[in-house]
């Protein structure tokens, strides 16, 4: 990859760089498209990797890739050739523990897929396939079975076959719903982290986005803030003389079981609540459904 | 003239609302459409929305009767149904 000519950066993705914590909205400041031809990822800094951040990733690299431009990731500072600082970094630094943690997430498999040039570990197999279902893409139906499947192990697990069935109808709801809708492909990912009893899921597309989907079903929004909010909070659907319901209904039942949900598209954010409301966010093209759901003991 | 069909143990969206449908005369009109749901179901409110709409509404069944509904399932089609303005033709009944 990259023989014989000059590797520039189109996207440089910095992860984790001054070691803040990495969330869904990191990314979009060190995005910069300067029209060269290569995408580069560093992980060597990173300490945290959320699950919105992971599938946001995986969709800007797929978008790239499918562009025709190259790739690569480094998890330590000597594979790294574009980043000015790296060179004052001590070499043979060992990959974090989060680059880890992301590869184990599905991250590894991705850049393979991909082609990129990387050095981030290999996936080791271990027993906890129960806690995480890795980043993926979109139509893998089985996928979004294994997330139920998911669900409902660990909240059976206290017993609560009522909460179980509702999470799980409203996830399910979700992934079909932006499956549905999104017409390009996307990814998507869910993760259990046991100390904390928290459950979040990520479902992400660069597909035309809410605004663009109403308005084919002839629901016409003047921007993106109108749009997310009204498809989050009434029946208007794409589809002529129906749909609607489902959106509205989870994020109501997600809220009512005191979970998390933000739905972004655009330049617009939508954080459902019993009074759900409009948030800016950093312009992405294409819709992310971000969950969070903390089980409270009674 | 009773009409009977099951829900898949998972429902998904509205298409597979319309293919279980498929099974169904275009119109329903003097029909009692009786739904049964499986131990287990995993419903979607699209699913069980494009069911209320399609058989009372589109093709003018007399009732949708809807057994072995979890409340969750039963408390997805009471609001579709309220939504549609047919919430007294849907009905709950327990194991057949």
């Amino acid at each position: 990859m990259n023989s014989g000519r000059e590797i520039r950066t189109l996207a440089f993705v910095r992860i984790g760089h001054g070691k803040r914590r990495l969330d869904e909205s990191t990314w979009h400041a060190s995005v910069d498209d300067d029209g060269t031809d290569h995408v580069e990822v560093s992980l060597w800094e990173c300490e945290w990797v959320s699950v919105g951040w992971l599938v946001r990733l995986a969709c800007i690299l797929d978008e790239e890739r499918t562009k025709g431009r190259s790739i690569s990731a480094w998890c330590d500072p000597t594979g790294t050739r574009t980043e000015p600082s790296a060179t004052a970094l001590p070499s043979g630094r060992p990959p974090s523990g989060a680059a880890a943690y992301a590869s184990r997430l599905g991250l590894f498999n991705l850049l393979t897929d991909l082609g990129a040039t990387h050095n981030v570990p290999p996936v080791r197999e271990h027993a906890r396939q129960d806690r995480f279902v890795p980043l993926h893409r979109f139509g893998a139906e089985a996928r979004v079975d294994d997330m139920i499947e998911v669900i409902d192990r660990r909240i059976l697990e206290w017993g609560d076959g009522v909460l179980a069935e509702r999470l799980g109808a409203s996830l399910y709801e979700l992934a079909l719903n932006i499956e549905e809708h999104a017409e390009r492909p996307g990814f998507a990912m869910m993760q259990w982290y046991p100390k904390a009893n928290r459950l979040d899921l990520s479902v992400a597309d660069r597909g035309r986005g809410i605004r663009s989907s109403l308005a084919s079903g002839g629901h016409e929004f003047p921007d993106n803030r109108a749009a997310v909010f009204a498809a989050t909070t009434e029946r208007v659907s794409r589809k002529a003389g129906g749909g609607g319901f489902g959106l509205p209904y989870v994020l109501n039942t997600v809220t009512q079981l005191r979970g998390a949900v933000r739905v972004h598209s655009g330049d617009a954010a939508v954080e459902a609540s019993a009074a759900p409301r409009v948030l800016p966010s950093p312009s992405w093209q294409g819709t992310v459904v971000d969950v969070s759901f903390t089980w409270r003991f009674a | 003239m009773n009409a009977e069909l099951v829900a898949p143990r998972r429902m998904k969206g509205r298409d597979q609302a319309d293919q279980l449908l498929s099974a169904l005369p275009d119109r329903l009109d003097g029909v009692v459409v009786r739904l049964d749901v499986p131990d287990g179901a995993l419903p979607t409110p699209s699913f069980l929305d494009q069911l209320v709409e399609i058989v009372l509404l589109a093709r003018g069944a007399e009732r949708l009767v809807v057994a072995r509904a979890s409340d969750f399932t039963a408390s997805i089609l009471e609001a579709s149904a309220v939504d549609h303005g047919v919430a007294d033709q849907v009905e709950f009944i327990g194991p057949a």
